[in-house]
């Protein structure tokens, strides 16, 4: 195999074939062509402008516009599900903001969700208990009660699809996703009311939050090992209302882009725990 | 005699990875990764260069088979699954126009090379 596949410009094209085209290169011939184009293209635009200015009663709207897709097959396919992710520095702690698209949020027991090629967005929820492998805090998943517990006040409720977070000893929420199978997980609070919580742990580790921001439910993570207290700074300076903790450190998951590319949040992705859960968006 | 699934194989010194030709919709890349996306919208990420991946993809293939095309440094792409085009938009739809769709971009230049490639296909 020649070594010319190797080079490639980002404004070229090559059909790949077992006899190796040469990459389709814009051609200096067309230099001149081109420029005479451009040319009279801008002195049409000028023409056109002036004439418009000076004598249209009103502006040519197809002018203006963007050309129309030909393609419209959304009817035909659903939504496509995917997860944006916008990077930001608050607190001067690097953030990473991933919202899902088009996906429905549930709670899943086991690491079945990493093979998912539904799912868009998973990252793992509640802790589990060293000392006996159970989930730490009450768990629901579809209205089964999995685990009983209140070590930590922060909660998630997902009842018909819909996050809600929040800090309370006992809610109503629970009692809400049990009647209506929905979801329920506990977690420390970060923030409430963009107000901080403060949390015991004192270490440093990567975090991650689930977080109500600009109106959209996210998952947050840092780049760098953070306290909880920055952490949670950092979360109300980028504009956070309501955040519960995720677990952190090299914690298993990923997020799939809108070009369906799959990142996924630690190098070998799948802590082994007993009862490890997720919370994943399909 | 042709075989209706014929099957990239893609090897590391720890994966081997076999995927039917006409299910892979693109492979994208990211520095020393390349991440080659199925019609099932699942996905495989490999620790080899789109160039190396490039490589391989010309040496299995068929000699009248040209469905693949590099388009710049990052992308290669299935043109049986190209849907839609708008260079000025830096745009491109891969989609069978059933179950899958995804959006990629590339350079002004090179799309607009690959929308007259399709164009003298006609």
């Amino acid at each position: 195999m020649s070594h010319k596949h190797i080079d490639i410009d980002d404004d070229e094209i090559r059909v790949i074939s077992a006899t190796g085209d040469e990459p389709k290169k814009k051609s200096k011939h067309n230099f001149f062509p081109r420029v005479l184009i451009a040319a009279l293209l801008i002195v049409g635009i000028a023409a056109a402008v002036i004439f418009s200015t000076k004598f249209a009663s009103k502006p040519d709207d197809s002018a203006l516009s963007e050309p129309v897709a030909p393609v419209t097959t959304d009817s035909v396919v659903p939504a496509k599900a995917f997860t944006t992710l916008r990077d930001t520095v608050a607190n001067g702690t690097r953030l990473g903001i991933l919202t899902p698209r088009n996906a429905t949020p549930v709670l899943s027991v086991g690491n079945d969700v990493l093979n998912d090629t539904a799912a868009v967005l998973a990252v793992q929820a509640a802790d589990v208990r060293g000392d006996n492998g159970m989930i730490a805090g009450t768990f629901v998943v579809n209205g089964n009660l999995v685990s009983k517990g209140e070590a930590k006040a922060g909660f998630c409720s997902i009842i018909n699809g819909e996050i809600t977070i929040g800090v309370a000893d006992a809610t109503p929420m629970l009692e809400q996703a049990l009647a209506d199978d929905g979801y329920f997980f506990r977690q420390y609070p970060l923030v409430v009311g963009s107000q901080m919580v403060e949390n015991k742990p004192k270490g440093k580790a990567k975090r991650k939050a689930l977080a109500e921001i600009d109106g959209e439910i996210s998952v947050i993570f840092t780049h760098e090992r953070v306290t909880f207290h920055d952490f949670s700074q950092s979360l109300i300076d980028a504009g956070v209302r309501n955040a519960i903790y995720l677990v952190g450190a090299d914690s298993s998951g990923f997020y799939v882009d809108s070009s369906g590319v799959t990142t996924l949040f630690s190098p070998d992705n799948r802590n082994e725990w007993e009862n490890i859960n997720y919370i994943v968006w399909r | 005699m042709k075989f209706m699934s014929k099957r990239l194989v893609f090897t590391t010194s720890s994966e081997i990875i076999r995927v039917p030709t006409d299910a892979v919709v693109f492979v994208t890349a990211d520095g020393n990764y390349s991440t080659i996306t199925l019609a099932d919208s699942g996905n495989f990420t490999l620790t080899m260069q789109l160039g190396q991946i490039e490589r391989r993809i010309a040496d299995m293939l068929d000699e009248d088979d040209n469905r693949f095309i590099r388009i710049g440094k990052s992308l290669i792409v299935n043109r049986d699954f190209i849907a839609f085009i708008n260079p000025l938009r830096q745009k491109m739809i891969l989609s069978d126009c059933r179950t899958f769709r995804h959006e990629v971009s590339a350079s002004k230049e090179a799309l607009r090379a690959l929308k007259e490639l399709m164009e003298k296909e006609i």
